[in-house]
């Protein structure tokens, strides 16, 4: 775990799913010394979640050889977060709506939905192996 | 998440503690409502009261539950879930498909 000079936390890790549940109390953890609304603790945490899922489980394919960046900052009002993998990318905006009648019943295809909805900000890289989040509170910093 | 199971009346009462998060979490709610459903029980009450937080995968079990527990033409009602974990429930519309009750006993007390 590095922290640079701008307070940022980066984590590299291998794509495993005890490592999903090991960031995620980590970025919890980032986030209650933030002293964040609880309501914005969980959203960035179901955030983060779901941005890691994705590209241990879709990006990396589970393959433990290939690693996933992990940053995290707070600045200028803001909580940001990014995800990168090793994987192919691929094109967000090819995802199904989860909310259409004929998606609800489905498993999964959630997770994309959920950040861009509880966050204010979620960009993907040209190639889509990166993700940044981006949830704006006010005394983040 | 630990998965409390007893029979009440005619329902099944689950009682789920603490998140829903992994594939050991969806795994374990399976086997439980499934085991019961070998068992022919057909009313399912799902308390959510004590499950502060759900990831993508934890509206999946919920989904993937509802939809073993229709197939066998039985019914699952979920209760009480925590105001965040039900602003998720809703957003995604996977409300849209439970009957939510505000306590065991109201959710118990129906036909």
């Amino acid at each position: 775990m590095q922290l640079d000079a701008k307070n940022r936390v980066t984590l590299d890790l291998c794509s495993s799913r005890d490592n999903i549940t090991r960031i995620s109390a980590l970025l919890s953890e980032a986030f209650e010394k933030l002293d964040l609304p609880e309501e914005a603790t969980f959203d960035l945490k179901l955030a983060a979640t779901e941005a890691l899922v994705n590209a241990v489980e879709h990006g990396n394919k589970y393959d433990e050889r290939k690693m996933i960046r992990v940053s995290c900052e707070a600045r200028n009002g803001a909580v940001i977060i990014s995800v990168r993998d090793e994987g192919d990318g691929f094109d967000p905006a090819g995802v199904p709506d989860p909310t259409l009648p004929e998606n609800i019943l489905k498993e999964h295809g959630r997770g994309i939905f959920l950040m861009r909805n509880l966050c204010d900000d979620v960009c993907y890289n040209e190639k889509g192996n990166e993700v940044t989040i981006v949830k704006k509170i006010p005394n983040a910093d | 998440m630990k998965i409390d199971v007893d029979k009440v009346g005619e329902a099944v009462l689950v009682a789920l503690t603490g998140e829903i998060v992994s594939r050991d979490d969806q795994q374990a709610l399976t086997e439980a409502v499934e085991g019961k459903l070998g068992e022919g029980e057909r009313v399912f009450v799902l308390d959510l009261s004590h499950v502060p937080y759900v990831s993508s995968l934890g509206i999946a079990v919920l989904v993937a539950t509802y939809v073993k527990v229709n197939r066998e033409d039985g019914k699952l009602r979920l209760v009480n879930p925590r105001p965040r974990v039900a602003k998720v429930l809703e957003m995604t519309k996977v409300a849209d498909i439970f009957r939510t009750y505000s306590s065991v006993e109201e959710a118990l007390s129906v036909d």
